[in-house]
């Protein structure tokens, strides 16, 4: 008898631990896997998936009269427009130019990758030339200012800001003003939003990045709260239409229409779908190189506004 | 058993349950350094 008591008690402790371990990992961990490839971990892009002067890359590829040479600009810019400004470089830089070593562009390399926040810091440190990104936090326009660098910004795209969920959610539309009101904790169940009982986690980008800067500026000085028991429930996040469709394709998630209005191409030209954001080129003001204007001018013309259209981009040009 | 030896093995079950559960928040830590917000959405509800 003493024996058998003996043995539940020690089965009961080995059932305590895997029993927490188990919740434990189901609750939380599992959440943090990514299921990405290790390019996509590390960097937010596979840089070689979209490699200029590549016959396997994925970039939009068109023929341009125009060839850049002499001093070209060095290019940088965010991990969601990287086969954008990729695709100028194919067109009118020369094949030389571009200098990759299976992971990186090296140093030499007249495109570079260091996504939003490595490239606001480029322009302003004057490693590179133009970058590529959406507006600046402010702690990019402080780093600029006192720098004494008079950044220009030229609108070169636009792409919708989007919400997204777990494709099990229920929900399918918000408005802006429930997005706002999830974001600053007036909201915290998804039931008064037109979903069920459960939790709203509101999650948010790193410090800096192109998704964050725009979340601040919609939430325009409202504080961001969240809810304690939010993670064990359902959560809502943020991010670039083309990123989140284009880029990653993570078929486990899905885009909220705003005000009833879905951000596809269609609603994003017409601006129906409410969040719509240029994104730029930047440089400095300063700048003397004479390239700088002859790229820009060559974007914004039909053969630049092409390739973004066909990276999956809304042409600030429309044809 | 002797009073002696199933505290022993209480003591490792709890040893081994223990270092189970730092692995496994040691890993979950690791993995949210790295966590990308749209595996972490396709991974929840």
């Amino acid at each position: 008898m003493k024996l058998l008591k003996q043995i539940g008690e020690i089965l009961s402790l080995i059932l305590c631990f895997v029993a927490f371990d188990v919740t434990v990992y189901e609750a939380v961990t599992k959440r943090y896997i990514n299921h990405t490839s290790e390019g996509m971990q590390a960097k937010s892009v596979e840089l070689d998936k979209y490699l200029p002067f590549d016959d396997n890359s994925e970039i939009v590829r068109i023929n341009s009269d125009l060839k850049l040479s002499g001093e070209l600009p060095v290019i940088d810019g965010a991990a969601a427009l990287y086969p954008v400004f990729s695709g100028f470089v194919n067109a009118v830089y020369p094949a030389e130019s571009v200098h990759f070593d299976g992971e990186n562009f090296t140093a030499e390399s007249a495109l570079q990758y260091t996504n939003t926040r490595g490239a606001y810091k480029s322009v302003v440190d004057g490693t590179a030339d133009i970058i590529f990104c959406a507006k600046p936090s402010a702690e990019q326009l402080a780093y600029a200012e006192e720098n004494q660098v008079e950044l220009e910004f030229i609108p070169v795209g636009s792409e919708a800001f989007v919400f997204l969920v777990n494709a099990d959610n229920p929900v399918d539309d918000l408005t802006l003003e429930q997005v706002m009101g999830i974001y600053a904790g007036e909201y915290t169940k998804w039931s008064e939003v037109g979903g069920d009982d459960t939790f709203i986690e509101p999650l948010q980008r790193n410090e800096g990045s192109g998704s964050q800067t725009a979340m601040l500026s919609l939430m325009n000085g409202k504080e961001m709260k969240k809810h304690p028991l939010g993670f064990i429930g359902r959560s809502i996040g943020f991010s670039f239409r083309y990123y989140v469709e284009g880029i990653v394709g993570n078929g486990g998630v899905k885009m909220l229409s705003l005000n009833g209005a879905y951000p596809d191409r269609e609603n994003i030209q017409n601006r129906s779908y409410p969040i719509v954001s240029n994104f730029y080129a930047v440089y400095d003001k300063n700048n003397p190189n004479p390239n700088i204007q002859v790229f820009l001018d060559w974007i914004l013309s039909d053969e630049g506004q092409e390739i973004v259209e066909k990276s999956g981009y809304v042409a600030v040009k429309s044809s | 058993m002797s009073e002696k030896l199933f505290y022993r093995i209480l003591l490792i079950i709890t040893i081994i349950g223990s270092l189970s559960v730092i692995g496994l928040v040691i890993y979950t830590y690791h993995l949210q350094s790295q966590a990308s917000i749209i595996s972490y959405i396709a991974n929840g509800r």
